[in-house]
């Protein structure tokens, strides 16, 4: 028997179920899309926090592509961030989890304390820690005086021709989530085909092109997705670190957003910024997917083989 | 069936709880009568270290000994995050009883009437003003009304380590001390004691000497610099990038990567000379992290009307506060009571109410006497503050820290640096008319 939507609405399970997930309901709607509209509303005024905001149609977005040469630095800092921090870590991540996946004494531990620095990453303590390490008194500097005798004057946090190259390496140092995905991925590589190839003949390198990576590459492309939205909202290393300085080498995006928003009291134009961001992201992401069927090699298929 | 009884469940106990919120609210009066005597206040201040945290809640601690119906709450924010952390409150129409409000953000919450005036209070003498001359508090007044009350008085100062000038055989610096003696003391520093002669300079520097040479940092009207000469930025980078060669001042970076007051290279002992940005309230920092007592003096090329007096902070009495008569009662204490000066010691700036001065002056430490003096040498040898900066200041400081690390790294030229700088000042002043 067909239901009618009357009968549909009868069915008690349906308000049940609503009154269950209601308070995580109301956190969505109070919490995340409100303020996601509202700030697309935003975004087409000119809003300075204490006075009510004003709307100036497309100026914001036309400021941002024509009239403000901060905006293109920040874009240029991000891009150069994104672009090699990403496939670095990757391939670092890439490189430990294979090392991990051998069967050595200890591997088990030895993931464990490779996974310690990620756990500990995102948090302030680390980022401030980075700075004490590569400040110009930081313990590299002294290292290098040391051992080597080498005297080294300039800091690598604050200088500028080293300031995005110290916080693309500390994005490096972050591998371990990067790293355990792949180690899942590895672990599930059939033996069988491994050894088939070692009995043909083929060397390590062989294997690990032909077979390893074809069949990881789903799981690369995962890590790279993340690994690429991640990259764009990168804040709270340049934030602590550099404070987008020297003379904007790290401005990186979303600082320059914030700085908008809170500093210079221009939440219209940070909003923008943030569409911008989300329009971006979600264009680079989709390219991403759209190049997966030239790279990424499914086991299963289905329809969507050649 | 058990889905829908949970359900209702769920609801009705939800709606219970809220039913019960709203007796709550019923009750109040009720509850109100029983508490009659308690009153809590929120505050809000800026900490950049520990001692401002500690000298506060002294404060606080007394004044709640002297008025045991009323409980401060006092919250801190530090550095930029501050003025960020206001406006956030600002906007959520919850900013705390008692606001603490630098000189220049004063106006733009008095515009937007955020702040509840303070006139009524002081003509009933609740905030004690008696005898003190208008021009303390008249960074506070818009339109006739009074909005803030100055907790104390503060200027810019060039601390130096008297030892290390000693040791160096320089002369303290005297009044009108000129950019080539300071230049020749750096060197004398460097060559006699190996310790650096001080920090690079700071837009506080520049903005100083532009007032000394009879510019300002903003034109009068705020809508372009208020120097015509792009020469005098060219000096002012170029004097610096010749120091910096010689080695007379610390590394860039060593400046770059300090956090707090107290990590600075002066209160560590590096530099000879503190210049930085340190306010004169700031000697008890640097004192406590130094271990001994340092001098103060006007900055080299400050001339006659460069140094200026400036407030601390103000405290102002938000709009919206429930309780503006204790408020009221706290902002006078602060600023007026004995009780709170001897607690303070000068920390926010020194007092500029006679009675309160007049009670001090047993009690004044060499420190305290050594900024009094100091004080009163800028009052009569400065000139008056510059008005407080365009809304789009921020914006424009950020730009000349930028353009000043670009020259210091060598990665463009003074000449440059002060047409850029002209060029993007005047772009955002255009782009945001106020």
């Amino acid at each position: 028997m067909k239901r009618t939507s009357k009968q549909w609405l009868r069915n008690p399970d349906l308000y049940a179920g609503y009154a269950f997930i209601f308070p995580w309901l109301l956190g969505l709607f109070v919490f995340s899309l409100f303020p996601i509209f509202f700030s697309l509303y935003l975004s087409f005024t000119d809003y300075d926090i204490l006075s009510a905001p004003q709307w100036i149609g497309f100026e914001n977005f036309k400021e941002m592509f024509t009239d403000d040469p901060r905006f293109v630095k920040s874009v240029k800092v991000t891009l150069l961030y994104v672009a090699v921090s990403v496939p670095l870590r990757l391939c670092f991540a890439l490189a430990v989890a294979a090392l991990l996946n051998m069967k050595i004494k200890g591997a088990r531990a030895l993931r464990s304390l490779y996974y310690l620095p990620t756990l500990m990453g995102g948090s302030v303590a680390v980022i401030v820690m980075w700075g004490q390490l590569f400040g110009i008194n930081g313990a590299f500097n002294s290292f290098m005086r040391s051992i080597f005798g080498i005297e080294i004057s300039i800091s690598w946090i604050t200088d500028p021709s080293t300031a995005l190259g110290s916080l693309i390496a500390l994005s490096v140092w972050q591998f371990g989530s990067a790293m355990l995905i792949f180690l899942a991925g590895l672990k599930q590589i059939p033996a069988s085909l491994l050894e088939a190839a070692l009995v043909d003949g083929a060397s390590a390198a062989y294997r690990f092109r032909r077979i390893t990576l074809p069949l990881l590459s789903p799981v690369i492309f995962f890590n790279l997705v993340m690994g690429i939205i991640g990259g764009f909202k990168v804040f709270s290393e340049g934030m602590i670190l550099t404070g987008g300085g020297p003379h904007d080498q790290t401005l990186f995006y979303v600082i320059y957003l914030y700085e908008n928003s809170f500093r210079f009291l221009h939440m219209g134009y940070g909003s923008a910024m943030a569409w911008v961001l989300l329009l971006a992201v979600s264009i680079l992401t989709a390219l991403v997917f759209r190049s997966s069927s030239l790279w990424v090699h499914y086991e299963s298929k289905g329809e969507r083989g050649a | 069936m058990i889905g829908f009884s949970a359900g209702m469940l769920l609801i009705f106990v939800l709606s219970s709880y809220a039913y019960s919120l709203d007796l709550k609210g019923h009750n109040k009066p009720l509850n109100g009568l029983i508490n009659e005597q308690i009153v809590t206040l929120r505050m809000t201040y800026w900490a950049g270290s520990q001692l401002t945290i500690d000298k506060n809640n002294a404060v606080i601690e007394r004044f709640e000994k002297a008025y045991p119906w009323i409980k401060v709450q006092a919250s801190y924010y530090s550095g930029d995050a501050y003025d960020e952390q206001l406006m956030v409150m600002a906007a959520a129409n919850n900013l705390p009883d008692v606001v603490r409000i630098d000189y220049a953000n004063m106006a733009r919450y008095a515009k937007k009437s955020l702040l509840l005036p303070l006139d009524d209070y002081i003509s009933r003498q609740v905030i004690d003003l008696e005898g003190v001359h208008p021009v303390h508090n008249a960074g506070a007044m818009l339109n006739g009304k009074q909005y803030g009350l100055n907790i104390g008085n503060n200027a810019l100062v060039l601390f130096y380590d008297k030892e290390l000038l000693k040791q160096a055989g320089v002369e303290p610096p005297s009044r009108n001390y000129t950019w080539e003696q300071y230049e020749s003391d750096l060197r004398a520093i460097r060559d006699r004691t190996g310790h650096y002669g001080d920090t690079h300079l700071t837009q506080h520097h520049f903005r100083v000497w532009l007032r000394a040479n009879a510019a300002a940092f903003y034109n009068e009207d705020q809508n372009g610099l208020g120097y015509w000469d792009d020469q005098l930025f060219i000096d002012f980078f170029n004097k610096q990038l010749s120091w910096q060669k010689e080695g007379l001042l610390t590394p860039l970076s060593t400046e770059l990567e300090t956090r707090n007051l107290e990590d600075g290279p002066f209160p560590k002992g590096q530099t000879a000379f503190g210049g930085f940005t340190y306010w004169s309230n700031q000697i008890d920092i640097v004192e406590k992290q130094l271990g001994k007592q340092v001098g103060l003096a006007a900055y080299p090329g400050a001339g006659i009307h460069g140094m200026y007096i400036k407030p601390s902070f103000f405290h102002s009495i938000a709009k919206s506060s429930k309780h503006p008569d204790e408020a009221a009662l706290f902002i006078n204490y602060y600023t007026n009571d004995l009780d709170a000066a001897i607690a303070l010691n000068a920390y926010f700036g020194v007092p500029y109410n006679p009675k309160v001065i007049a009670g001090l002056k047993e009690t004044f430490t060499v420190t305290q006497q050594n900024v009094l003096n100091y004080l009163s040498d800028v009052e009569r040898y400065g000139s008056l503050i510059d008005p407080p900066d365009p809304i789009v200041g921020p914006e424009v400081n950020e730009l000349f820290k930028s353009i000043s690390n670009e020259i210091l790294f060598e990665r463009i030229t003074s000449e440059a640096g002060a047409a850029k700088f002209r060029a993007e000042t005047n772009a955002i002043l255009s782009r945001n008319p106020l």
